[in-house]
C-alpha cells in the first residue's frame, strides 16, 4: 500500500465536504405512497408479481388520469370543449408488453410510468390555479412529447438493439418528465 | 462586506399617480451575497446588480395587488423574501418592478406571464416564469432560467447555466458549462466559446457555432427538428454523429457519412485522438448538417 | 444527461444518525401501519438514501427508481426493525441490496455489466470525463466518482463518503476483504488522477 500523501489529504478534504444530501427530483413520495401495501397484509403476499401487476395498473392509471386531466383542464377553459374530442392529447405510450424491448428499458420505463403518474396527480391537483394559457401551451408540448415517445418506442421494438434509438427514448422521457415537473412547479400549492 | 449603515425598509402606496396603480418602494441593507427571493405577478420585472450592499425594490403594481416587500432589520440581511400578487393576470401585465442587487447576491425570481430582464449580476440567478421573456447580459455565476412558452436570452457567458422551455426559443452565448432544453423552441449558441456543452430538443431546430475550449465534450440531441453544427476546422476534434432515419450532411471535413446498415438512417464519425474535444450529436428524423469555419 | 441537482449540505456528522426521540415514535407508527408517519420518514432520509443512490450508480434516472424501491422495501421490512439500530445505516442497507440485485439481474441478461473486472473500462471513462481542473472542487470530485468503474466506485462510496468499516462494507455487499483493500486504493488512485491532486 501506498503511504498517506498531501495529495491523499487534499481528497479526504474535499471528499469529507461532499453533500450528504441530494433532494430527489421530482418528489418521489406520490410513487412510493402508491406501491405501499396496507401493512394489516403480509409483505409476502406483495411480490415481485403483484408488483409488476401494480406498476401495470399504475400505467393504466396515468392513462386514464392523463385523459381525465385534459378533459377536465379543457372543461374549465370554456369555449374550447367544442374541439376537445379533436384535440384532445393522445394516451402517453403506456409501456405494452416488454418482449421486445430491452430489459434495461422495460425497468426504465416502469419508473417512467411511476413518475408521470404521480406527477400528474400533482398537477392535477393543483390544476386551477394555472391559467388556461399555460394549460395549453403545456398540453401542446406534451402532446409532442408523446408523440416522439411513442415513435421512439415504435421503432426501437423493430430494432431493440439500436442504442442510439435507446437512448433517443430515454431522453425523450426525461424531457416530458420535466415537462411536467415544471408545470406542477408553476402552479401554486394551494 | 455588509454596510454598518442600516437602510431602513420602506413600503410606500402613494395616491394613484398612474391608471389604478401604486407606486411601491423598499430598500433593506443586506450582504454582499445576500439571498434574495422575489414573487412577482406584473408584467415587466428589471433586476440589476450594483455595487452596494442593499437591495432596493421600486415599481408600480395595480391597486388591490398584495405587497410584501420585507420589514426593516437592525443589521444587514443575508435573506430576504418578497411578494407582489396581483388582483389578476391582467392587471399584473401593466405593473412593473425593479429591483437592484449586490452583484454578488444569489436572486430566484419566479412570475407569471412578465419580460424578465438581469442585468450584472455575477452571483447565482434562478428565474421561472411562465409567458414573456427572460433576457440576462452579464455572466452571473450560476444561471438556471426556465420558461413554458417566453423565449430565453443570455448574453453572456455563465460558468454554469441550465435553460429550459416548452416552447420558448433559447439563445445563447457559451460559457464553461452549458445546458439548455426545450420541446420545440430552437436552440442558437453562437458568439462565444464552451466546455461542457448539452443541447436537447424534441422537435426544435438547434444551430451551434461556438468556439470550443481544449477538451471540450458537446452533446446535441433531438427528435425531429434539424441540427446545424459549425465548428473550426483548424481543431482537431472527434465527432460521433447518428440519426435514425434523417439525413447527415457533412461540410466540415471531406470524409462522407455512411448510410445506416437497413439503409435507414446515417452516421458520422471523425477520430482524431480528441485533443479538441469531442462531439457527440443524436437525432431521430432530423438531418444533422457539420460545416466547418 | 447531467440532470441539475439541488444539492442541500447536511449539518450533521457523517457518522450515521441514530433514531432521535421523536423518530422512534414515527418509525413505531410507521410500523403500525401509519402511512403519514413513513411519509415523514421518507421526508427525513430521502435525500440521503438518494445520495447514496446517486453516487452508487451515477445515473439520476436509475437513483430515482433505487431510492422508491428503497422506501417501498423498507416499508415492507419496517415490522422487522429494529428500534436500537440506525435508521440510515437500515435504509442504506436496503438500498445497496436493491441496486446489487438489480445488478445481478443486469448480469444475467447481458455481459456488459461488470462489477469487479471493469478497471480498464473506468480508467479510459475517467480519462474522457475530467479534464484535469486547476481547482479541485466538490463538483470535479462528484464528476469523477460518477466516472469511476461501478465496483470501485460502490467502494469509494460506501467506505470514504459514507463511513461505513470495511466490516460493514463486506456485510452489504458480500465482498472479499481483499477485493475491497484493492478497490478502494484503485478509486483514490483514479480520483486523485482526475482531480490533478
Amino acid at each position: 500500500m501506498s503511504e498517506h500523501t498531501s495529495s491523499d489529504d487534499r481528497l479526504d478534504e474535499l471528499t469529507a465536504g461532499l453533500p450528504r444530501e441530494v433532494a430527489p427530483l421530482p418528489d418521489l413520495w406520490p410513487a412510493i405512497r402508491a406501491e405501499l401495501a396496507p401493512r394489516s397484509a403480509r409483505a409476502a403476499q406483495w411480490s415481485p408479481r403483484w408488483r409488476l401487476v401494480a406498476a401495470g395498473l399504475l400505467v393504466a392509471a396515468s392513462s386514464s388520469i392523463l385523459t381525465l386531466f385534459a378533459t377536465r383542464m379543457r372543461d374549465g377553459v370554456g369555449g374550447a370543449a367544442a374541439v376537445a374530442t379533436a384535440d384532445r392529447a393522445p394516451a402517453p405510450p403506456r409501456p405494452r408488453a416488454p418482449a421486445r424491448l430491452p430489459a434495461h428499458l422495460v425497468v426504465a420505463e416502469r419508473g417512467y410510468a411511476r413518475s408521470i403518474d404521480a406527477l400528474w396527480r400533482t398537477l392535477d391537483e393543483r390544476r386551477d390555479s394555472l391559467a388556461p394559457s399555460t394549460v395549453a401551451t403545456v398540453e401542446r408540448s406534451l402532446r409532442i412529447a408523446d408523440s416522439a415517445i411513442a415513435e421512439a418506442r415504435s421503432a426501437l421494438e423493430q430494432d431493440p438493439a439500436n442504442r442510439v434509438l435507446a437512448d433517443l427514448l430515454v431522453s425523450n422521457y426525461e424531457r416530458k418528465i420535466d415537462l411536467l415537473r415544471r408545470a406542477t412547479e408553476l402552479a401554486p400549492r394551494t | 462586506m455588509a454596510r454598518a449603515v442600516a437602510v431602513a425598509a420602506t413600503v410606500t402606496a402613494l395616491a394613484a399617480p398612474l391608471h389604478a396603480q401604486r407606486k411601491v418602494h423598499a430598500a433593506h441593507a443586506t450582504t454582499s451575497d445576500v439571498s434574495v427571493r422575489l414573487f412577482a405577478s406584473v408584467g415587466t420585472v428589471q433586476v440589476i446588480g450594483w455595487d452596494k450592499d442593499s437591495v432596493v425594490i421600486s415599481g408600480a403594481v395595480p391597486k388591490g395587488s398584495q405587497v410584501a416587500l420585507g420589514n426593516p432589520g437592525l443589521g444587514a440581511t443575508r435573506g430576504l423574501k418578497l411578494f407582489v400578487e396581483s388582483p389578476t393576470e391582467e392587471a399584473g401585465r401593466a405593473g412593473t418592478l425593479t429591483m437592484r442587487v449586490p452583484r454578488g447576491a444569489r436572486v430566484w425570481l419566479k412570475t407569471g406571464s412578465a419580460d424578465v430582464a438581469v442585468s450584472e449580476v455575477t452571483g447565482g440567478v434562478d428565474v421561472n416564469i411562465v409567458g414573456g421573456s427572460i433576457v440576462v447580459r452579464g455572466s452571473p455565476r450560476e444561471l438556471r432560467a426556465e420558461s413554458m412558452d417566453g423565449a430565453v436570452t443570455v448574453d453572456g457567458t455563465p460558468s454554469w447555466m441550465r435553460l429550459k422551455t416548452a416552447t420558448g426559443d433559447i439563445t445563447l452565448r457559451g460559457g464553461e458549462d452549458v445546458g439548455a432544453a426545450t420541446i420545440s423552441g430552437t436552440i442558437e449558441a453562437r458568439g462565444g466559446q464552451a466546455e461542457r456543452v448539452k443541447l436537447e430538443s424534441t422537435t426544435g431546430d438547434i444551430r451551434f457555432a461556438l468556439g470550443l475550449a481544449r477538451g471540450a465534450a458537446v452533446e446535441m440531441e433531438t427528435h425531429s427538428g434539424a441540427i446545424d453544427v459549425q465548428l473550426s476546422r483548424k481543431t482537431p476534434m472527434d465527432i460521433d454523429a447518428a440519426t435514425v432515419t434523417g439525413a447527415i450532411e457533412n461540410a466540415w471535413s471531406k470524409a462522407r457519412p455512411t448510410v445506416g446498415s437497413e439503409g435507414r438512417g446515417m452516421t458520422f464519425t471523425s477520430q482524431t485522438g480528441g485533443i479538441g474535444g469531442r462531439v457527440v450529436l443524436r437525432s431521430f428524423k432530423g438531418k444533422i448538417t457539420l460545416r466547418g469555419t | 444527461m447531467a440532470r441539475v441537482l439541488s444539492l442541500v449540505r447536511q449539518q450533521e456528522s457523517v457518522e450515521a444518525p441514530r433514531l432521535a426521540v421523536g423518530d422512534e415514535a414515527l418509525v413505531d407508527r410507521a410500523r403500525k401501519g401509519d402511512v403519514d408517519a413513513f411519509e415523514r420518514v421518507y421526508r427525513l432520509y430521502a435525500g440521503r438514501v438518494y445520495a447514496l443512490c446517486l453516487r452508487l450508480v451515477a445515473d439520476p434516472v436509475e437513483a430515482r427508481e433505487l431510492t422508491q424501491d428503497t422506501f417501498v422495501r423498507a416499508w415492507e421490512a419496517l415490522p422487522r426493525f429494529r428500534a436500537d439500530a440506525s435508521i440510515t445505516t437500515w435504509l442504506h442497507r436496503i438500498a445497496v441490496n436493491a441496486m446489487l440485485e438489480r445488478r445481478r439481474g443486469d448480469r444475467r441478461r447481458s455481459a456488459r455489466v461488470s462489477l469487479v473486472d471493469d478497471d480498464e473500462d473506468g480508467e479510459a471513462q475517467i480519462a474522457g470525463v475530467v479534464t484535469a481542473p486547476d481547482v479541485a472542487t466538490a463538483i470535479d470530485l462528484e464528476r469523477a466518482i460518477g466516472a469511476l468503474p461501478p465496483g470501485v466506485r460502490r467502494a469509494f462510496v460506501l467506505h470514504d463518503v459514507e463511513g461505513y468499516t470495511h466490516e460493514e462494507i463486506a456485510t452489504m455487499t458480500g465482498l472479499a476483504a481483499g477485493t475491497l483493500r484493492a478497490q478502494l486504493h484503485r478509486a483514490r488512485q483514479l480520483l486523485k488522477r482526475a482531480l490533478s491532486l
